[in-house]
């Protein structure tokens, strides 16, 4: 369980987090999107307790992450998107640091590691960015911590580990679990996370499961946009404007992750009204 | 069994080994680098006209400082770059381990790393030495009481640079050292202004004393006396007991609160 009150953060020259409040609950796979610079990085870094809070509350797993608690550190995993590793091989890598990790799964850690080809005798600093995070997330998946922070996981992977990498992820989450993927690279973590949130101007603007979305959300492909009342949002395409629509014949239509989040983008507003009638959900 | 949340001597012994089996081959390097630098003293000594009988002490004693502060200050390298700060802080021990292991490495542990290798080499060296040459310096004699007050004082001084080693962000070493010597200036120029206006009588130029002018109870304080004995003993005590507990406990703190912030 992670809870988050009133948070407030900032670097010198830009307020990040203006009285931030939010609940993520276990077995859960969040999507943490927003545009660059949103502070998706800092919120996890946050979460992790590299970064510490102005003002507000911050718990994880009851345990404050400021303080970096050995019981808290053993159960939190994050996957930085820059990263360096040591010039030692992968053998001895999990030597040194699986030992850390009281519930370190070695079995499912070589199962990883082979089932992404990595080399297991070059040295960890002679791999390439996509195997070095390749390497990263298989540790992070067999060292069994209870909170997951992955932040643009998908940077600098090939078209077929992508797909390998939200199945393992898929295949990693259980009940006791919160995996946080932070990206904005939407398309490669469609059909994994759930719910989505996204960040925006200080503030969580949408924290909404896809069943919701479906449920209060249509998407339309129409030739004129005089043809649909109550455009959230809309983009014009060769034949026509696909639209976003409130679901009033609560008709199942999917939502790509893309046209969502431009959607709570350009008319957080209207999304607001949509899903609340007028108060968004934005701290529960 | 649960260990405690701070202080677990198995996750201490982790960090030291992650520590060790990350620079094992640095390690072997500078080892081989000092058995080199060794034989060679070693071969100058016993041929020289006059053979030094404290060949070893001496070269213990530079070891353990010059390598030492070195050593020490490359102790928090991996805080000072993003990638490699939010991995050391991540690894799940308390700040007090990371900070302890870390200590222990560079004080107790490398002294006696030094010593231990030290009197190693000296026996295989000064062996050679007998063998091929039929000659030899005298063996380190690592028990003796002078040894330890060289290393006593390295602990002292060491608590410098490994405030430095985690103040600074780069050039640790050159930058605790810079540090050192304008303290040290600061302190003379602050010494010379006191005695300039206290003693403003009896000096007839900037630094030039008139020693006609110097009254009669400063000439009556003579090195020995006891106001002095007892000055020498507050200054040695406050040198034992005060720098390094407190500089460790500044570094400790400073641990504690580090961040890795994105604008770094």
């Amino acid at each position: 369980m992670i809870t988050i009150e009133k948070l407030n953060f900032g670097y010198k020259k830009k307020k990040l987090f203006k009285d931030l409040s939010l609940d993520l609950n276990h077995g859960s796979i969040y999507g943490l999107l927003g545009k660059n610079g949103a502070g998706k990085t800092t919120f996890l870094k946050i979460l992790a307790g590299l970064i510490f809070p102005e003002s507000g509350a911050v718990s994880v797993l009851g345990f404050t992450p400021a303080e970096r608690n050995p019981d808290f550190l053993k159960e939190l995993f994050f996957l930085p998107e820059e990263y360096t590793l040591p010039g030692i091989k992968l053998g001895e890598y999990k030597k040194i640091y699986a030992p850390f990790y009281p519930d370190f799964d070695d079995e499912r850690f070589w199962e990883l590691t082979s089932g992404f080809e990595l080399p297991e005798e070059s040295k960890l600093s002679s791999f390439s960015y996509g195997q070095k995070k390749k390497f990263l997330l298989s540790f992070g998946i067999a060292s069994n911590s209870k909170i997951l922070l992955l932040d643009e996981p998908t940077n600098g992977l090939d078209i077929p580990t992508k797909t390998r990498f939200r199945k393992i992820v898929a295949s990693s989450q259980s009940k006791e679990r919160i995996i946080i993927i932070s990206t904005h690279q939407v398309r490669d973590v469609e059909h994994l996370i759930d719910p989505v949130i996204i960040l925006d101007d200080g503030r969580v603007i949408f924290n909404e499961t896809m069943e919701r979305v479906a449920d209060v959300l249509s998407v339309k492909k129409v030739s004129s946009l005089s043809d649909e009342p109550d455009i959230l949002y809309s983009e014009s395409e060769i034949d026509g404007y696909k639209v976003v629509v409130t679901n009033r014949d609560k008709d199942q239509s999917a939502i790509d992750f893309e046209t969502l989040f431009n959607t709570v983008i350009s008319n957080p507003d209207g999304i607001q009204s949509a899903f609340n009638g007028g108060s968004l959900n934005e701290t529960k | 069994m649960k260990q405690n949340s701070y202080l677990s001597m198995n996750r201490i012994f982790l960090l030291v080994k992650r520590d060790i089996l990350s620079k094992k081959l640095a390690l072997l390097v500078v080892t081989g680098a000092i058995f080199a630098g060794v034989y060679l003293s070693s071969l100058i000594n016993i041929y020289s006209s006059a053979p030094s009988a404290t060949l070893y002490f001496s070269l213990f004693t530079n070891i353990l400082f010059i390598s030492g502060f070195i050593i020490t200050s490359i102790q928090f390298k991996e805080l000072h770059k993003k990638e490699t700060a939010q991995n050391y802080l991540l690894i799940p021990a308390s700040t007090f381990e990371k900070f302890l292991s870390r200590l222990m490495l560079s004080t107790i542990g490398f002294a006696v790393l030094v010593l231990v290798g030290l009197t190693l080499i000296s026996f295989t060296v000064e062996g050679l030495n007998s063998l091929i040459f039929g000659r030899h310096s005298i063996l380190f004699s690592p028990f003796s009481k002078e040894v330890f007050l060289v290393i006593a004082h390295y602990f002292v001084a060491q608590s410098i640079f490994f405030l430095g080693a985690i103040y600074f962000r780069k050039y640790n070493f050159i930058k605790t050292i810079n540090s050192i010597f304008i303290f040290l200036f600061a302190l003379a120029i602050l010494g010379v202004v006191f005695a300039r206006i206290v003693y403003h009588d009896i000096f007839n130029g900037f630094i030039s004393v008139d020693s006609r002018n110097v009254p009669l109870y400063l000439h009556s304080l003579p090195i020995g006396s006891d106001k002095i004995s007892v000055f020498v003993q507050a200054v040695k005590t406050i040198y034992w007991i005060i720098p390094a507990p407190l500089f460790w406990t500044i570094s400790y703190f400073r641990l504690k609160e580090t961040e890795v912030k994105n604008a770094l």
